[in-house]
C-alpha cells in the first residue's frame, strides 16, 4: 500500500480533488526542492575575466537558477548574460556539472567592474 | 550563514544563505579551498516555548505532557556567534555581507 500527502486549496476536497491547479501541494507531483542558495560577488579589478566555483558535492548535474547584477544596477537578471555595444561586449554565463556550479565572466576590454550573483540550487537532478 | 573569504585579504568572496546549516551544506565550498577561508554561522535556539505559547524554562526542556510528547513546541533562535546583532541583520538582508570583510586574525567581520 503506497500513501501521498495532498493538501487542498481552500474550498476544495483533497480526497477527491483530481485538478492539480486546486492543490495547493501533491505527493503525485513532482516540486522542486531546495538545497543551498547564496551569493558570489564578481570583483573584475582591472582585468578581462572572472572565474569562480561552487562546490555543490551533489554528484549529479542539478537544476539551479541564478540572477546578476552589476553595481549600480537596481535590478537582477536572470543568467545567462551577454550585452554589447560599440566596441566592447561582456559575458556573464553559468555552468553545472556533477561537481560544481561555475561561474565565468568575460569582458573584451580591461574595466572595473563589480557586481554580485544570486543562485539557488535544487536537490532536483536535471537528468543530464 | 556561511562566509567564504580570501585566506590574504579578507575579502568576502561568496555566501551559503540560511540560519541552520546541514551536514550536506558543509560540504559546499566557494572557491579553491587553499585560498579561501570559511566561517560558519549556525543558529541556536534560546528560548523554547509551548504550545500555548508560554516560555518553558531550560529544566524543562526534556519534560512531556502524559503522551509523551515534548512541551517544546517552538522556539526563538539567535546566531551562536560573537557578532550576533549583526547576523541579525545579515539574515534580514544577506547581501549587505559584501559591505564587511573578515578580519583574518580575529575572524570576525569588519566593515569594509
Amino acid at each position: 500500500m503506497s500513501y501521498k500527502i495532498i493538501i487542498s486549496k481552500p474550498g476544495y476536497n483533497a480526497l477527491t480533488e483530481t485538478d492539480p491547479d486546486n492543490l495547493i501541494f501533491s505527493s503525485d507531483y513532482n516540486t522542486l526542492k531546495y538545497y543551498a542558495e547564496g551569493s558570489i560577488a564578481i570583483d573584475l579589478n582591472d582585468g578581462t575575466s572572472f572565474e569562480e566555483s561552487i562546490a555543490h558535492s551533489l554528484g549529479y548535474k542539478p537544476i539551479f537558477f541564478t540572477y546578476h547584477k552589476w553595481t549600480p544596477e537596481s535590478f537582477y537578471v536572470l543568467m545567462n548574460r551577454s550585452w554589447a555595444d560599440a566596441g566592447y561586449y561582456i559575458h556573464v554565463h553559468t555552468f553545472v556539472d556533477n561537481n560544481y556550479l561555475r561561474i565565468k565572466v568575460r569582458q573584451d576590454q580591461t574595466r572595473d567592474l563589480q557586481g554580485t550573483i544570486k543562485y539557488k540550487i535544487f536537490k532536483n537532478s536535471t537528468g543530464l | 550563514m556561511i562566509i567564504f573569504y580570501e585566506k590574504k585579504t579578507g575579502r568576502i568572496k561568496g555566501t551559503v544563505d540560511g540560519r541552520i546549516h546541514s551536514k550536506e551544506h558543509l560540504k559546499i565550498w566557494i572557491g579553491d579551498k587553499k585560498k579561501t577561508g570559511r566561517l560558519v554561522v549556525q543558529w541556536k535556539p534560546v528560548r523554547w516555548f509551548t504550545e500555548q505559547e508560554d516560555e518553558l524554562p531550560k529544566e524543562c526542556l526534556n519534560a512531556c505532557d502524559e503522551e509523551g510528547n515534548s512541551l517544546a513546541r517552538n522556539a526563538d533562535f539567535e546566531a551562536d556567534h560573537s557578532q550576533k546583532k549583526i547576523f541579525f541583520e545579515l539574515d534580514k538582508k544577506p547581501m549587505d555581507v559584501y559591505k564587511y570583510k573578515v578580519d583574518l586574525k580575529t575572524k570576525r567581520l569588519v566593515k569594509k
